[in-house]
C-alpha cells in the first residue's frame, strides 16, 4: 500500500507541473496587462513601463517561468500584485470555505444521489423509476446557476427561509448551516443527478449477477440482499463517479460562491484572473490540482475497502 | 493606564450618546431612534488599505471613511472642503502651498495624534523616486514638502499646478498614514489600518465584509451617525438585487438599467440618482485613414442619434453628453461647443465628400464593462445605417484595456473618471497622452497642447476655466472625439436609510448615514 501511494505520488508530479506550466503560459498569452489594469486612467507610456518593470513582468518569459519553478519547489508561490500579501496565505484563509462548500455539495448529492439510483433501480421501470430518472436527466443538463436562482427565488427572496447571502456568522453554528443549506443544495442537485443515474444502473448490473439470485432463492430478505450484497459493490463505478465530480463541483464553487457572495477560493480564482493577478491565480490553480490529484488517489484506495479482491502493491 | 483606557471609553460614550441624540434630531425632531448597525452592498471586495498604494476603484471607497485627507469634496458634490487641513494658501507664483492643520485630530485607537509630520511622511513615501505607488505619477510635481512647525505643511511644486488642490481632495491615495503604525503591522496593514477618518476599520473578511465602527474620537462633531456599518461586496449588480428586496442590505450603487428598473417597482425601495464625474466618449484612429478625414469624423457626429440612445438604453442611468469635461467642473463648456444634429443622410453627404460613396469597414473595440453593453450595439447600429461596417470587439475589461493600450483598434470606446476638475480629461487631446495614455483618438494639435499647459500653469480659477472651455471648444470643432454620455450613479435604498449623499465618483461617504427605526 505504502509502495502504491509512493509511486502514486511520484506519477503526480509531472502532472502537478504540466498544470502549473500551463496556467503560467495562458496567463502570459491571454490579453491584459496588470500594469494598465493597476494604473487605469492615469497610465502612461513611462508609468506602465515602470510598473511591469517593478513587477519583473519585463523579464524574458523562460527567465520569469524559471524564477517562477525555483520558488515553488521552494514552497514559495510570491506576493499577489492586487493585495501584496503572500498567495498561499490567501488560498489557506479561503480553503475552508469552500471545502465545506464542496464536503456539503458532495454530501448532497450523494445522500440524494445513491438513494435515488437505489430506488430507481429496485422499481424499475415503474412510475417511480421513470420519475426518478427524470429528475435525473433534468438535473445533469441544468447548469448549477440556475439550480442555484431557483432556490434562491424560492427559498430566499419569496418564503425567506434562508439568507441570500454570506456565510453567516463565524461564531454560530447554526447560522453558518443556515448559510450554507442553499448553496450546498444547488451544488448537490448538479451532482446528484450524475450520481443517481450511474447508481441505477450499477445496481441494475448486481442485481442480475449469479449470486444475487442464490440469495434470493435462500430465502433471504429483500432489505438484507439489497444492502448486504448489492449496494456495497455496485458502489465502485458510484465512487468514482463522485471522484470526478469532485472536479465538476470545483467549478461549481466558482458560480455558488459568485452567486451566493460567499467568500471562497472560486471567487478568488475570478476575481484574479481579472486583476491579471498571476501570481495568485497560479497558486489557486496549483492547489485545485493537487486536490484533485488527492481526491482521485483517494478514490483508488477506496476501491480495496469496497471490493476485498482489489489489493494495491 | 487603566484610568487612562476608562476615561477614554466614557469620553467615547458621551461622545456617542451626543452623536445619537443629535441624530434624532435630525430625523424627526421628536423621539426616534436610529439603527445601531446598517449593512450595505458594496459593488467589490477591497484588496489593500494602504491608500498610497490602492488600484482598485472599490478600495478608494472605503479609505475614504477610514482616512482624513488634507481637504476633501463636501460629499455628493464637486465643492472642496477643509480636513485635516482647516485653510490653506497658496502663494503667487503658484509654486507653494501652505495647508494649516487642525490641533487635536486623533489617530483611531490611540496610536496619538495626527500631525505635519504624518502629511509628509505620507506624500514623501509617494512621490519618491524609488517609490513604485502609483500615486507617484499623479504628485509627481510636488517637489519638496516642509513642515515648519507641527500643523503647518508646506508643499514646494516645480511649477504651478493649478489642479493640485482637486487632486488632493480626492479620496485616490491622499489618505493619510500613520508611519508607525504601518511599520508596526507591515504585511498585516490591511486588516488593522489606522486613519483619522469618521470610521475605523473593526473587521474585514475578505470577500464576505467589510466592517467599520464609528471613530469616537472624530474631530466632527456628531459624527458619523451610525455606529456601526457593515459592506457586503456583492461585485453583480443582478445578484445584489435579491439581498436589497429581502431587506439584508439596505443601500447599494447600482449601474445596471434593467436592474435598476426593477428595484424601482418595489414599493420598499427608492433610487437616488445624482452624476458621476466621468465622461463617456467614443474614439476614432485620426493618425490614419478614414479618420484622418475631417469630414469622415462629422459623419460619425451626424449618424449617431445621442438623444435616442441614451433615453433608450441609458433611462435614467446617464445624460447625452456634448463636450468632454463633466458639467459637475468649472470650466466644462458642456453648452457652448459645437454640436451636430442627427442627420444620417448629411453623414451619407459628408462619407461621399470624403471619398466614400459606399462606406469603409473599420472595427469598434468596446468592454463587457457596465453600461457599454448596452450603448456599444447601438453605436454599431447608427454607423451601420450610414455605411460605416463595424467588425464588433467586445472584450472583457482587461483584454479591452490591454487592446486599447497597445492601440489594437480603429474605434474605440473609453469612460475616465476622475477628480471634477477640467484637468482630468485634458489627456484625452494632449498629444503626449496616446495610448496607454487616454488619447484614445491620437489627437494632436499644438495650439491645444501649449493651451493645456498654460492651464495647467495657471491657479486663478476664472482663468483655468476659461482656458478649459476655449480647449474644449477648440477641440470639438476639430471633432477630437464623440462624447456620448455623462453616467450616473444611482443609490437605491431602504426609505429609512437617510443622510447617504450620492457619490460623485469614487467616494462612499457614509459619515452622514443613519437608519431611522420605526
Amino acid at each position: 500500500m505504502a509502495s502504491y501511494i509512493a509511486k502514486r505520488f511520484l506519477t503526480s508530479i509531472p502532472t502537478f507541473v504540466g498544470v502549473i506550466t500551463l496556467v503560467f503560459l495562458v496567463m502570459r498569452l491571454i490579453p491584459g496587462d496588470p500594469a494598465i489594469l493597476i494604473l487605469g486612467d492615469s497610465a502612461t507610456a513611462e508609468s506602465v513601463a515602470a510598473l511591469r518593470a517593478q513587477m519583473g513582468l519585463d523579464q524574458p518569459i523562460l527567465l520569469q517561468y524559471w524564477n517562477y519553478l525555483v520558488g515553488v519547489v521552494s514552497g514559495d508561490f510570491g506576493i499577489s500584485i492586487r493585495t501584496s500579501r503572500p498567495v498561499f496565505s490567501e488560498v489557506a484563509r479561503l480553503l475552508p470555505y469552500t471545502a465545506t462548500l464542496a464536503v456539503a455539495g458532495i454530501a448532497v448529492g450523494a445522500l440524494l444521489g445513491i438513494t435515488a439510483g437505489v430506488i430507481a433501480a429496485l422499481r424499475r421501470n415503474s412510475a417511480l423509476d421513470i420519475v426518478v430518472s427524470g429528475i435525473a436527466t433534468v438535473g445533469v443538463a441544468m447548469p448549477v446557476f440556475t439550480i442555484g436562482i431557483i432556490l434562491l427565488v424560492a427559498f430566499s427572496y419569496n418564503l425567506g427561509w434562508f439568507p441570500s447571502i454570506g456565510a453567516g456568522d463565524a461564531n454560530s453554528f447554526s447560522d453558518r448551516m443556515r448559510h450554507l443549506a442553499l448553496p450546498a443544495i444547488a451544488l448537490g442537485i448538479s451532482s446528484m443527478s450524475i450520481i443517481a443515474r450511474m447508481t441505477r444502473s450499477s445496481v441494475l448490473e448486481i442485481l442480475g449477477l449469479d449470486y444475487v439470485r442464490t440469495a434470493r432463492s435462500k430465502g433471504l430478505p429483500a432489505r438484507s440482499i439489497t444492502l448486504k450484497h448489492v449496494l456495497k459493490p455496485s458502489m465502485i463505478p458510484v465512487v468514482t463517479i463522485i471522484g470526478l465530480s469532485f472536479g465538476r463541483l470545483m467549478s461549481g464553487t466558482v458560480i455558488t460562491e459568485t452567486l451566493f457572495v460567499r467568500p471562497g477560493l472560486g471567487r478568488l480564482l475570478i476575481d484574479s484572473i481579472y486583476a491579471r493577478d498571476y501570481p495568485q491565480v497560479e497558486a489557486t490553480v496549483a492547489f485545485f490540482a493537487v486536490s484533485f490529484i488527492v481526491i482521485n488517489l483517494l478514490v483508488d484506495l477506496a476501491y480495496a475497502a469496497l471490493d476485498p479482491r482489489i489489493q494495491y502493491s | 493606564m487603566k484610568q487612562r483606557k476608562f476615561r477614554g471609553t466614557m469620553i467615547r460614550a458621551a461622545i456617542l450618546a451626543v452623536a445619537l441624540v443629535a441624530a434624532q434630531a435630525v430625523t424627526t425632531g421628536a423621539a426616534q431612534s436610529i439603527a445601531e448597525e446598517v449593512t450595505i452592498r458594496y459593488r467589490g471586495d477591497i484588496t489593500r488599505l494602504d491608500p498610497q498604494y490602492q488600484s482598485s476603484l472599490h478600495d478608494y471607497g472605503i479609505a475614504d471613511n477610514i482616512y482624513s485627507q488634507l481637504v476633501r469634496y463636501v460629499p455628493g458634490t464637486a465643492e472642496l472642503t477643509g480636513d485635516l487641513a482647516h485653510t490653506w494658501e497658496v502663494s503667487d507664483d503658484g509654486r507653494t502651498y501652505t495647508f494649516h492643520l487642525r490641533e487635536g485630530v486623533q489617530w483611531h485607537r490611540d496610536w496619538g495624534e495626527v500631525t505635519a509630520h504624518d502629511v509628509k511622511w505620507t506624500y514623501d513615501r509617494m512621490i519618491a523616486p524609488d517609490s513604485d505607488s502609483p500615486g507617484r505619477f499623479d504628485f509627481g510635481m510636488i517637489q519638496s514638502i516642509e513642515t515648519p512647525d507641527d500643523y503647518t505643511v508646506v508643499m514646494h511644486l516645480d511649477e504651478p499646478h493649478g489642479p493640485l488642490l482637486n487632486k488632493l481632495g480626492y479620496n485616490r491615495r491622499t489618505g493619510i498614514v500613520n508611519q508607525e503604525a504601518m511599520e508596526h503591522f507591515g504585511d498585516d496593514y490591511t486588516a488593522n489600518a489606522i486613519g483619522s477618518g469618521p470610521f475605523m476599520l473593526a473587521a474585514y473578511d475578505p470577500g464576505e465584509r467589510i466592517v467599520l465602527e464609528a471613530n469616537p474620537d472624530y474631530y466632527e462633531e456628531g459624527l458619523p451617525v451610525t455606529p456601526r456599518i457593515v459592506l457586503i461586496p456583492i461585485s453583480d449588480d443582478a445578484v445584489a438585487a435579491g439581498p436589497l428586496g429581502t431587506g439584508e442590505v439596505s443601500l447599494g450603487l447600482f449601474r445596471d438599467p434593467d436592474t435598476i428598473a426593477s428595484l424601482e417597482a418595489n414599493p420598499n425601495l427608492v433610487v437616488d440618482r445624482g452624476q458621476q464625474s466621468a465622461i463617456s466618449a467614443l474614439y476614432y484612429r485620426i493618425d490614419r485613414p478614414p479618420f484622418d478625414d475631417p469630414r469622415v469624423r462629422q459623419a460619425v457626429h451626424h449618424a449617431v442619434d445621442k438623444e435616442t440612445l441614451v433615453g433608450s438604453v441609458l433611462t435614467g442611468v446617464a445624460s447625452v453628453a456634448h463636450s468632454f469635461i463633466t458639467p459637475l467642473a468649472d470650466g466644462s463648456a458642456e453648452d457652448t461647443v459645437p454640436r451636430y444634429e442627427y442627420s444620417p443622410e448629411r453623414a451619407m453627404e459628408l462619407l461621399a465628400e470624403a471619398g466614400y460613396p459606399d462606406g469603409f469597414s473599420v472595427d469598434l473595440l468596446t468592454t463587457q464593462l457596465e453600461p457599454w453593453p448596452l450603448v456599444s450595439p447601438m453605436l454599431q447600429f447608427y454607423l451601420e445605417e450610414v455605411g460605416i461596417d463595424i467588425e464588433f470587439r467586445q472584450l472583457e475589461h482587461g483584454t479591452y484595456g490591454s487592446e486599447r493600450a497597445n492601440s489594437n483598434y480603429d474605434m474605440v470606446v473609453l469612460t475616465v473618471t476622475g477628480p471634477p476638475d477640467p484637468d482630468t480629461w485634458m489627456g484625452l487631446v494632449h498629444t503626449d497622452n496616446t495610448p496607454p495614455g487616454t488619447n484614445s483618438s491620437y489627437f494632436s494639435n499644438a495650439e491645444i497642447d501649449a493651451l493645456i499647459e498654460e492651464a495647467t500653469a495657471t491657479v486663478d480659477p476664472e482663468a483655468r476655466a476659461e482656458l478649459y472651455r476655449e480647449i474644449q471648444e477648440l477641440a470639438l470643432a476639430e471633432t477630437a472625439m464623440l462624447p456620448v454620455f455623462h453616467l450616473g450613479v444611482q443609490v437605491v435604498r431602504d426609505p429609512r436609510i437617510q443622510g447617504f449623499a450620492v457619490p460623485i465618483a469614487h467616494d462612499f461617504p457614509l459619515k452622514n448615514l443613519y437608519m431611522e427605526l420605526d
